[in-house]
């Protein structure tokens, strides 16, 4: 009884408890805070992450293109729990801008090539574009994306006042083809003089793709969404932001081989703001059919968007549409199998059975990392060669009892997850995936923080250990009372390790309590502070937030931090605490 | 009268460094049930030592300690402490007042110490009364509730002498209980020390440097530089 009694008087008495008291207080109230608001903005970007991306992504491998992608729109769609389907094009471009009396501005960046309604029934795109500063109608938008060419776009071409000038903006194959001889030869000498490479141009002018001269009408002009980023072109001398409106001509320059780009001139009609700064200073929406066109790839896209009724169900979706998507490449794996076959009886089991085990660890591998590259065609192509020794071994008993065996936990191993281990063609993603680099650094800058902030509780155990350490030199006559009465080695012990305990239990509830208060207001504080001193803590256009975004941190990792403080300051305490416990009682009381 | 507590042949060195002093040369005493001992000796004769051997608080380097005819050696920590609680009181010098806490709270620790969570709730009522009861029968019935810091030296050391016996133990060890006390007062604790012996037949053991302390006594014992040089 006399530990906790004794514990909890010698906690009142001492003013420097308080001092450890607040100190835990403090360690706990950062960590709250700060994962709070780390995972507000988590959250908060998840959020505009999430906006831009759908669900699921059906690609094919590399960055090819896929044709006849309707068919498979229609077959995506029949399956349960999506929604909704929308074809992309995407790809990186070189976005160059010539505002007036702001020279000329290139920026690296890419295009999507979209269909508008399909667009909006996958993505957030509506919601974001509607927040944009511009505030275009959405009927002239849809007016220009629509069926892909708009009538602005559909004017007849203006030949270029200025060759040379033309050819630099982005110079067009029909325009070069509609110069004469003498034309191109004075285009030609002027490239040259200005040091521009005309090579490029000039050659593709020459090898017209059929697929473009198949295309009736040409247009001069894509309408173009742009982000409101990338038309920020500069400011002017009273400070303002500059930004090229509704109407203005971007070029974009698309490679479409190590060697060969294509430009296409876009006339901008309309802004859209999804509130991720690098997304909006590089991203271009354009339709898909003029992108399709300026590509050279009729009827082909780079990418299905596949919009859920729930992202819960996209592990589900996804295995049925890796199912799905399978094509019948099997045979592949037949002409790997016949060095093994020619070996017939002689194969070496043990190694054969090394291999299964490799190719068994790595599926597992990624099945667990849930990767959308579920296997890998080499993979496939071994998973067939074994089941075709296995075959060519039927008849012999070991393989029956040892090879086959392996195969079959293997194949059951792979059915049990629905995904059958073959060739793929096309991978799908989740939109977790797609944005992976992005989350990942959040997740581990959260890990970071909170993993550096540890560190002030563990500084404030320090501080617990050390006004420990000075309560049990002034108490050494009281230890050695309190042995003389019977105070046994686990009873003085626990005296100490008990008022660590109280430290940090008193320390944690009052850092819980204030961290969440100061959470939940965290803004009303700023707009105080701003008050005061003057200087402003968030500034709002960095993230693009007019406030502090916070979530209060779950209640697991609230009591996991509590917990450590805890712990930290028991830990602690245990040294003062055995200190005082094998104190001798007879030195302890020898002196006044 | 029958022996309560025996030492045989006690031995004690302390180590300092790398010599070792030995403040006792094997002293034997017998300590008889109701028996007031004075044990005398110049400061530095290894009279503290004896007692805190006799009570258990140390452990002789040689020698035992039988208490009721058991010995005392082979008993572990946990059971020393025990016995401490329970069959001894201690009253030191310096009183030894844990400063954070009121005369009876002082009174009462031992019984806390006796008592686990789980019993103290049952005889809390039990100790606090009988706290009341020593406090007031040694006059400091009207400052049960202040702290050491405000009672004199004499007030100080009889809250220390009620606190050794709260727990009712067989034997009272008192180290030199006078020493830091005006001859006043001291005559009234030598006075209250004597009339619990005498009235309730408590066994005691006090060392002083003393002589008339010795007087009430009903045996002597000198002791000089660690070894018994008469008994009386």
């Amino acid at each position: 009884m006399y530990r906790i009694f004794v514990a909890l008087r010698y906690l009142m008495r001492n003013w420097l408890n308080l001092v450890g008291i607040v100190a835990v207080a403090l360690g706990v109230l950062v960590l709250i805070c700060v994962l709070s608001v780390m995972k507000g903005f988590d959250q908060e970007f998840r959020a505009r992450l999430r906006a831009t991306v759908s669900d699921l992504v059906v690609e094919s491998w590399g960055d090819e293109t896929f044709g006849d992608y309707e068919s498979l729109i229609e077959k995506i769609e029949a399956l349960p729990h999506v929604e909704a389907c929308a074809p992309r094009f995407e790809g990186v471009a070189l976005i160059r801008m010539d505002p007036e009396g702001y020279g000329t501005i290139k920026r690296f960046g890419q295009f999507n090539g979209i269909v508008l309604e399909d667009e909006i029934e996958t993505t957030d795109f509506a919601d974001y574009w509607r927040a944009s500063r511009g505030r275009a109608a959405r009927e002239r938008i849809s007016e220009h994306f629509g069926a892909g060419a708009s009538e602005e776009a559909r004017k007849p071409a203006e030949l270029p006042a200025d060759a040379f000038d033309a050819l630099v903006e982005g110079l067009r194959r029909e325009d070069f083809d509609r110069l004469s001889a003498g034309q191109r030869d004075a285009l030609k000498d002027a490239a040259r003089r200005a040091g521009v490479d005309l090579q490029v141009v000039y050659q593709k002018s020459l090898a017209a793709t059929p697929e473009w001269s198949e295309v009736e009408n040409p247009d001069k002009y894509s309408p173009a969404f742009a982000g409101e980023e990338l038309l920020d072109v500069g400011r002017d001398m009273d400070g303002n932001v500059v930004s090229l409106g509704v109407g203005s001509q971007v070029v974009v320059f698309a490679p479409t081989d190590v060697d060969k780009y294509q430009i296409r001139r876009t006339r901008v009609v309309g802004q859209f703001h999804s509130g991720l700064y690098d997304y909006d200073l590089r991203t271009l929406y354009l339709p898909l059919a003029d992108v399709q066109r300026f590509m050279s790839k009729p009827n082909r896209v780079t990418s299905v968007n596949v919009r859920l009724d729930d992202f819960a169900n996209a592990n589900h979706v996804r295995a049925q549409l890796l199912g799905m998507l399978t094509p019948g490449e099997l045979a592949r794996g037949g002409r790997l199998v016949k060095p093994f076959l020619a070996k017939g009886d002689q194969v070496k089991f043990r190694e054969f059975e090394r291999h299964l085990e490799e190719l068994r660890a790595k599926s597992e591998e990624w099945f667990m990392e849930g990767s959308p590259l579920v296997m890998n065609r080499t993979a496939a192509a071994e998973w067939e060669l074994f089941t075709l020794v296995a075959k060519a071994l039927e008849g012999n008993a070991e393989s029956e009892t040892r090879a086959a065996k392996s195969l079959r936990e293997f194949r059951d191993f792979a059915l049990e997850r629905k995904l059958n281990p073959v060739a793929r063609e096309f991978h799908v993603s989740t939109w977790q995936d797609k944005r992976r680099t992005f989350l990942r650094a959040v997740e581990l800058e959260r890990r970071m923080m909170g993993f550096i902030l540890f560190f002030v509780i563990l500084i404030a155990g320090f501080l617990v250990l050390s006004i420990l350490h000075t309560t049990v030199i002034t108490k050494t006559r009281d230890i050695g009372m309190l042995k003389s009465i019977g105070g046994t080695v686990g009873g003085i012990m626990s005296i100490f390790l008990l008022n660590g305990f109280f430290i940090g239990v008193i320390g944690s509830a009052l850092g819980t309590v204030g961290g969440v208060l100061i959470t939940n207001n965290i803004n009303e504080i700023e707009a105080v502070l701003h008050r005061l001193i003057g200087f402003t803590l968030f500034p709002s256009n960095i993230y693009y937030l007019d406030r502090i975004p916070t979530d209060q941190a779950p209640l697991a990792s609230t009591a996991a931090i509590c917990v450590t403080a805890i712990v930290v300051s028991l830990l602690a305490s245990a040294l003062p605490a055995w200190k005082a416990a094998r104190m001798n009682p007879v030195e302890a009381l020898r002196y006044e | 009268m029958s022996s309560f507590l025996s030492a045989r042949g006690l031995v004690k060195d302390y180590r300092q460094g790398k010599t070792t002093l030995r403040v006792l040369h094997g002293v034997s005493l017998d300590v008889a049930e109701g028996e007031f001992l004075v044990v005398v000796g110049a400061s530095g004769a290894g009279k503290s030592t004896l007692l805190h051997l006799l009570g258990l608080l140390d452990t002789p380097t040689a020698g035992e300690i039988v208490v009721e005819g058991k010995g005392t050696s082979s008993l572990s920590r946990r059971a020393r402490a025990w016995r401490r609680t329970v069959q001894f009181g201690f009253v030191f010098q310096f009183f030894h007042l844990l400063p954070d806490f009121s005369a009876l709270e002082n009174v009462m620790l031992p019984g806390m110490v006796r008592y686990s969570v789980f019993g103290w709730p049952r005889s809390r009522a039990e100790v606090r009364s009988r706290a009341t009861e020593l406090l007031e029968r040694v006059g400091l019935g009207g400052r049960l509730g202040h702290r050491p810091a405000e009672l004199s030296g004499g007030e100080r050391q009889r809250v220390a002498l009620c606190r050794a016996l709260i727990n009712e133990p067989q034997m009272l060890l008192l180290d030199e209980p006078t020493g830091n006390l005006d001859s006043k007062t001291g005559e009234a604790i030598h006075e209250l020390i004597r009339e619990l012996n005498t009235s309730s037949g408590q066994t005691i053991v006090m060392v002083t440097h003393d002589e008339r302390a010795a007087e009430r006594a009903h045996r002597v014992v000198r002791i000089r530089d660690g070894a018994i040089v008469s008994k009386k």
